[in-house]
């Protein structure tokens, strides 16, 4: 028996105006204003595996590190100098996010959007502190442009979202376009982008920044992301 | 453009610039200042923000992006499992459940999931017996299972030392896991970042169907979210201390409460089975 500890019963209505609100199904806020959004079909061929990761199951971090594997291998052959490092990075990756696993949240994106994000932060990280912003374009010779994300796995993110970023990034102006896609898709730094377009440091910035902001405000009113910026 | 739209423009400039690329000191100290003074006029917060481009990059990537003409070598594979795998089995991680230690027998942390023997290289294999003999060798390590008599001295100790310390005693709701009898309470100290919770006659559960999981409040989080405090056990009746195990730093506990989910735990709760309350005497 416990000594002076006692237990008082008190009614659940008490109990949840202490705990606010409830976690409501699939609905979500949208941290622009608090109104509702549509959310884009999200349904892969697979469920997520990180809530099962942040719970300790240890077949979903076998689960896990097979499913993203190529995913986050593909991003680290852009932004590292050599295989030796690229592994390093890729161990870094996968325990940084198992380490965050219970950050995940659906309603502001896929859990492949979430592994992608949580990757390049940290490669960035990486190459900052290596001050090796001057290395040749990567290990892009091992990787496959022309099959596009399709051969990565069509799993990883949804037919919808898909489609639909492919059309926001039409969208964009060509030069704005031109420049996203060499720093996203080919981990090219600001630099050798000034330097293979010929264009100014400043200008491929510019350029850089206001599409990013483009697209990051039409994808989240398509409801592709959960999140978009602007003063309250 | 007025200054407002000016500031918040910039700021959203340098934000995206740090998705794509890191910034450089100069534009580094630029966005901190920017958010030391506008940061609160930001919807959802700096972090959400920076999250939006996070996240777009990400998008666009997954739908736009290379693959890698061969995969990632099926040794590296191997090896960050049995990196992650040792981590879950360390002392500290996000992945450690909890468990009350009743017996010498079930005293050690239980860790939910099953480990894949087929990942395990005959070099981890090696590597693991001989952290066994240096274990044997060396005595039993200090964060090696605890006694309930452990438990109960670090809990005492805990309340003799922590200036901090918070003390309440558990409130019943309605829930077929509870009686009359049900009795406990919970201490905690945030200076300390340690605390213990103890129970007398909470039902003893079946972890293959249903595992208790604590929460807590933390007054520099929405009370939406409160931070997942450990999964735990009860298995005998009697009084079961268990060590409160939080994922992430609690800056000021202000409250705690006990759930009932399903093995394992979840990352959000939807709070259908609330048995426990521990809240500081409003009014």
């Amino acid at each position: 028996m416990i000594g002076a500890a006692t237990i008082t019963v008190i009614s659940p209505e008490r109990a949840r105006s202490l705990l606010g609100p409830r976690e409501r199904g699939n609905e979500r806020t949208d941290l622009s204003g608090g109104s509702r959004t549509r959310v884009p079909d999200r349904r892969t061929d697979n469920e997520a595996l990180l809530p099962r990761v942040a719970a300790g199951d240890q077949e979903a971090v076998r689960q896990f590190i097979a499913r993203y594997s190529n995913l986050i291998w593909s991003l680290a052959l852009r932004m590292c100098l050599n295989k030796s490092d690229c592994e390093e990075a890729v161990q870094e990756i996968f325990v940084e996010l198992w380490e965050k696993a219970d950050r995940f949240d659906s309603s502001l994106g896929a859990e492949a959007t979430f592994v992608s994000m949580i990757t390049r932060r940290r490669l960035i990280d990486r190459q900052r502190r290596s001050s090796r912003r001057d290395r040749a374009f990567g290990l892009i010779e091992d990787l496959d442009f022309a099959g596009g994300a399709e051969s990565r796995g069509e799993s990883l993110a949804s037919s919808d979202e898909v489609n639909l970023a492919k059309a926001a990034m039409e969208d964009l102006r060509e030069e704005q376009r031109e420049v996203l896609n060499m720093a996203i898709c080919r981990g090219m730094t600001h630099e050798q982008i000034a330097s293979t377009l010929d264009m100014p440091l400043g200008t491929v910035k510019t350029h850089a920044r206001r599409g990013l902001i483009a697209l990051r405000d039409r994808l989240a009113e398509l409801g592709v992301t959960g999140v978009k910026g602007g003063a309250a | 453009m007025n200054d407002h739209s000016s500031y918040m423009t910039r700021i959203d400039e340098l934000l995206a610039e740090q998705a794509l690329w890191g910034l450089d000191e100069a534009d580094q100290r630029e966005l901190d200042a920017l958010l030391a003074e506008h940061g609160s006029e930001i919807h959802g917060g700096a972090d959400a923000s920076a999250d939006s481009f996070g996240l777009t990059i990400a998008q666009i990537d997954l739908a736009t992006g290379p693959a890698p003409k061969s995969s990632m070598p099926d040794a590296l594979m191997s090896r960050i499992e049995q990196d992650i795998v040792n981590r879950m089995h360390g002392s500290s991680g996000p992945a450690a459940t909890i468990s009350p230690a009743r017996t010498e027998d079930d005293s050690a942390p239980e860790i939910a999931g099953r480990i894949g023997p087929n990942t395990w290289t005959p070099w981890i294999i090696a590597a693991a017996s001989l952290l066994l003999a240096a274990i044997a060798w060396l005595g039993a390590p200090t964060t090696g299972p605890q006694t309930p008599e452990d438990l109960g001295a670090d809990r005492s100790s805990l309340m003799a030392t922590a200036a901090d310390l918070v003390q309440i005693n558990w409130a019943a709701l309605e829930d077929p896991s509870v009686t009359a009898e049900t009795t406990g309470d919970v201490v905690w100290s945030d200076v300390q970042q340690r605390g213990y919770m103890r129970f007398s006659g909470l039902a003893v559960n079946d972890p293959t169907k249903e595992q208790y999981q604590l929460w807590i409040f933390d007054a520099d989080r929405p009370d939406a979210h409160p931070v997942d405090g450990g999964v735990f056990d009860i298995t005998e009746d009697g009084e079961v201390i268990v060590k409160i195990d939080p994922k992430i730093e609690i800056h000021e506990a202000t409250m705690f409460a006990i759930t009932v989910e399903r093995p394992g735990g979840v990352v959000v709760s939807d709070r259908s089975r609330l048995p426990l309350l521990a809240a500081p005497a409003t009014g």
